[in-house]
């Protein structure tokens, strides 16, 4: 009788244990993410279906319009400045947002010299907010209007392109 | 004793009860949920979906007909996979399209022509530019311990890093993607160069 409770409590304490463990590494696990989902930019309010994108380094967001404080000519010296941004989700939802420049990147490309302004967003996906400096661009001819780079990803994130299917392409 | 017993008995039911995961917040999301499964024995605990291979942010995919073994990168934001190709010439065999063109790996400058039947075309939508229309051929490639013929579009790529981008038509039911790493599925036995 006694070796029974004794073998009983045992197990009883190996299972909760283990159920305790696997708690503990489920919390600090990675989480899985679809080929696309749906995502809230907090200081807009507004959810954006995004694509996630292993092939993108950075996150970029639809623009469509913006206006910085004080501009100068040199764009590399917006850096840091106040600027209000609209963004715009799919649904045509549009939301400014008031924060300052992170960074500005000089690109070449065939189309010419454009500068891409950064500024920093806090993604909630699932409960769950990352704060990253999103690229805003002018997303009007894609589909998403919210693109997840790896920027997000790194280190919290694995992508299943095979989750969500139904939820869109 | 007895009261030990009873006692550790109370708190491992009350460990097992509270403790019974409080990573609940992670079910919320659209449909899988189930999928979300740690997996203990690895360092990195990346959850893999039960069947599916885990990849990093780049591997390295043989190109079977080409002979050559080149580093590509997971694109999960491209619908097909593509490759980088030179010299592209679109020819007719019994009646049928057809098309020549090189790969080359930037990495070891060997280059190989090769001739496919053209499986369809389709429109590639870039940032800023104009859609382009690509041809697209069916290519056995191996990566890791995956062995399939699996459909590529023949991108003008001559400035891009990786010659291969992996799409989403390859990684479906097959892989899940880990940003956090390189080359997984060669780093264990390599023959590869791995930076």
């Amino acid at each position: 009788m006694k070796r029974k409770a004794a073998v009983l409590a045992r197990a009883v304490f190996f299972a909760a244990l283990v159920s305790v463990l696997a708690c503990d590494t489920g919390l600090a696990a990675k989480e899985v993410v679809g080929a696309t989902e749906v995502i809230h930019v907090v200081e807009a309010g507004l959810d954006f279906t995004a694509r996630i994108d292993t092939g993108a380094r950075t996150t970029s967001i639809h623009a469509p319009w913006m206006e910085i404080e004080n501009p100068a000519a040199d764009k590399k010296k917006n850096i840091g400045k106040k600027v209000v941004v609209e963004v715009e989700n799919a649904r045509g939802e549009r939301r400014r947002i008031e924060t300052r420049i992170a960074d500005a990147a000089v690109v070449r490309n065939a189309q010419g010299v454009e500068t891409r302004y950064m500024i920093p967003l806090t993604l909630r996906w699932n409960g769950r907010e990352k704060v990253v400096n999103v690229n805003l661009r002018d997303r009007k001819a894609m589909t998403y209007k919210l693109l997840i780079g790896r920027d997000w990803l790194r280190g919290d994130y694995v992508v299943d392109v095979e989750r969500n299917r139904g939820a869109g392409k | 004793m007895k009261r030990i017993l009873l006692l550790s008995l109370m708190v491992g039911a009350g460990m097992l009860l509270a403790g019974g995961c409080v990573s609940h917040q992670e079910q919320s999301g659209a449909g899988g949920a189930a999928r979300t499964v740690p997996v203990p024995e690895t360092g990195e605990s990346a959850p893999v979906p039960a069947g599916l291979l885990l990849v990093g942010e780049t591997e390295y995919v043989t190109i079977v007909p080409a002979g050559m073994r080149m580093a590509a990168r997971i694109d999960t934001g491209a619908t097909t996979s593509s490759i980088g190709a030179y010299d592209i010439k679109r020819f007719e065999r019994d009646g049928k399209p057809w098309v020549k063109f090189t790969v080359r790996d930037p990495q070891t400058g060997k280059s190989a022509r090769l001739s496919e039947p053209v499986s369809r075309t389709i429109e590639v939508k870039q940032h800023g530019a104009p859609a382009r229309k690509r041809l697209v051929v069916s290519l056995p490639v191996i990566m890791g311990p995956v062995k399939t013929r699996t459909e590529f579009s023949l991108a003008d790529r001559s400035t891009f890093k990786y010659p291969v981008l992996i799409g989403r038509s390859f990684l479906k039911g097959v892989a899940v993607v880990d940003v956090n790493q390189e080359y997984v599925l060669s780093s264990v036995g390599s023959e590869g160069n791995e930076k």
